[in-house]
């Protein structure tokens, strides 16, 4: 849809008039304190993004300097930065194609392997925060951005760095939903463990466990009851409280993330990892949690799912689909890379845990 | 300083890594140890490997890196595995790697010993601990 420039902000449109060779796309304003402008630069000829963001006004503008100082292939690069006010500053990044995870997460299908790999990316960059004794203290989806298959660390408002005598930083109050157990109660804080505390929440939506953003979602019936009764009483700063309260204490119980959601072909190993990575027996740090990644990727079946149906893909030149019929799991096969598939009357018949535990001994699928 | 020390065995990467100087040192990322890349493997698995060792240097703050010297003839001549690990972490290392021959070690355990003094139990830890004691000053 063509922006209509007239209704702009007026500082999205003295932004515009700094960069003549910009030729703005999409203009985004569901961003919390700012804007987002994506575009052609007509000199770097390149899709770009322009960040508008407001801070205070005595507040240190760190975001891009943050970034530009920080070189590393999953952390968003920074192309230029501004102020255009006391209050209001802006910065120009690479544009990501797909956008931002959480839209790539409803959008799209993805693949154990791809998912393993986004994963491994977000840790990854963490790590090159984490060496420059940074914290990012919100990762969420959407934070991070896709552009081809490479995840790219983004938002660096919340970045703070961890003090050297004690080891850790104030505690952000965005995202209830990802603020770890240490990030709540009377004295919070946040340390680097926290950050892969939240690269644990990311990794779990990525191989399909639920984290719904509508907290009513985490209460259980008597809590649902609760809360109808405060609805009753119309005092939304009540209401908010209360939820707010059920979910952190899921989130000290360690009962967030639903894993009987978690879909069955998923390596159980990967699966004990992430447990391991929202627990309170946590990874201490990034590379700790990416050792142990690294071994569950080893010869990981690469499943997807398509529409009802659910592919391993390449699984020993062969793909592996797996649909419902008349009741019964029908698997159906073809060699990579071809066109047809045609049934498997060995592997086919019976219930999923049937055909999964046929797939698993005749065709070695962990 | 902080050394790590790398027995590349087949597709097998056995780390230890030392921080301190030869006379007192601590080993730290003790969970860190071991790193494994698939047979046959995929780009996505080199690069998982990868970014696990990267990682790993930068969370520790890693100098130098030691890994043993591959023999290229008779019985303990390194495999095709050993040649493809030795090769990944040559390119991909963001700190200096040396090759140090297993004649160093002897001559290194016959002088000093005695300062090896956190040396792991297992077999294949112990060598690389000691590797990891070479890039120790």
């Amino acid at each position: 849809m063509p922006i209509d420039f007239d209704s702009l902000p007026s500082d999205v449109s003295d932004v515009l008039g700094q960069f003549p060779d910009f030729a703005p796309a999409e203009f985004i304003d569901s961003g919390a304190n700012g804007y987002v402008l994506t575009g052609m630069h007509a000199k770097l000829k390149r899709q770009v993004a322009l960040k508008i963001y407001y801070h205070g006004q005595n507040e240190i503008d760190q975001e891009p300097t943050l970034i530009a100082a920080i070189s590393h292939e999953n952390v968003l690069r920074v192309h230029d930065a501004r102020s255009l006010s006391d209050s209001c500053s802006f910065f120009m990044t690479p544009c990501a194609n797909y956008g931002d995870l959480a839209t790539h997460l409803r959008e799209y299908s993805i693949s154990t392997v791809f998912a393993h790999q986004l994963l491994t990316q977000l840790l990854s960059g963490l790590t090159a925060l984490h060496e420059s004794r940074l914290v990012h203290r919100d990762i969420k989806p959407e934070n991070l951005l896709v552009h081809d298959e490479t995840l790219l660390i983004a938002d660096f408002g919340s970045v703070r760095r961890v003090s050297d005598d004690t080891g850790v930083a104030p505690a952000s109050r965005h995202s209830i939903l990802y603020r770890p157990p240490e990030a709540i109660g009377d004295s919070p804080y946040f340390d680097f463990s926290s950050d892969t505390y939240q690269a644990g929440l990311v990794g779990c939506q990525l191989i399909g466990a639920r984290l719904d953003n509508n907290l009513e979602w985490y209460l259980t019936g008597p809590q649902l009851e609760k809360l109808a009764r405060l609805k009753a009483d119309g005092d939304q700063f009540e209401i908010s409280k209360y939820v707010d309260s059920c979910v952190e204490r899921r989130i000290k119980n360690g009962t967030l993330v639903d894993w009987k959601k978690v879909p069955f072909f998923v390596p159980k190993s990967l699966v004990r990892c992430l447990k391991r990575a929202v627990s309170g027996a946590r990874y201490a740090s990034c590379s700790e949690f990416l050792f142990e990644l690294q071994r569950t990727g080893a010869n990981m079946p690469n499943w997807i799912v398509q529409g009802e149906n659910v592919l391993l893909m390449d699984w020993r030149g062969r793909d592996y689909q797996l649909g419902v019929q008349g009741g019964d799991v029908i698997v159906r096969k073809r060699s990579t890379g071809k066109k047809r598939f045609i049934q498997d009357n060995q592997l086919s018949g019976g219930g999923l845990p049937a055909v999964y535990s046929k797939l698993r001994r005749q065709l070695g699928v962990g | 300083m902080v050394s790590m020390g790398v027995l590349l065995k087949g597709s097998v990467a056995r780390l230890v890594t030392l921080s301190g100087t030869r006379e007192g040192h601590v080993l730290v990322g003790e969970r860190q140890h071991k790193l494994e890349l698939p047979h046959n493997p995929t780009q996505a698995d080199v690069e998982v490997f990868v970014r696990a060792f990267k990682a790993c240097c930068s969370d520790l703050g890693v100098d130098v890196v030691s890994i043993n010297k591959r023999a290229t003839s008779g019985q303990g001549a390194g495999g095709p595995a050993t040649f493809l690990t030795e090769g990944i972490l040559l390119a991909t290392s963001a700190c200096p790697v040396a090759a140090v021959h297993s004649a160093t070690i002897r001559a290194t355990d016959r002088r000093f010993a005695g300062l090896k003094c956190v040396r792991p139990a297992t077999n294949e830890l112990g060598i690389a601990y000691d590797l990891a004691f070479e890039g120790l000053k």
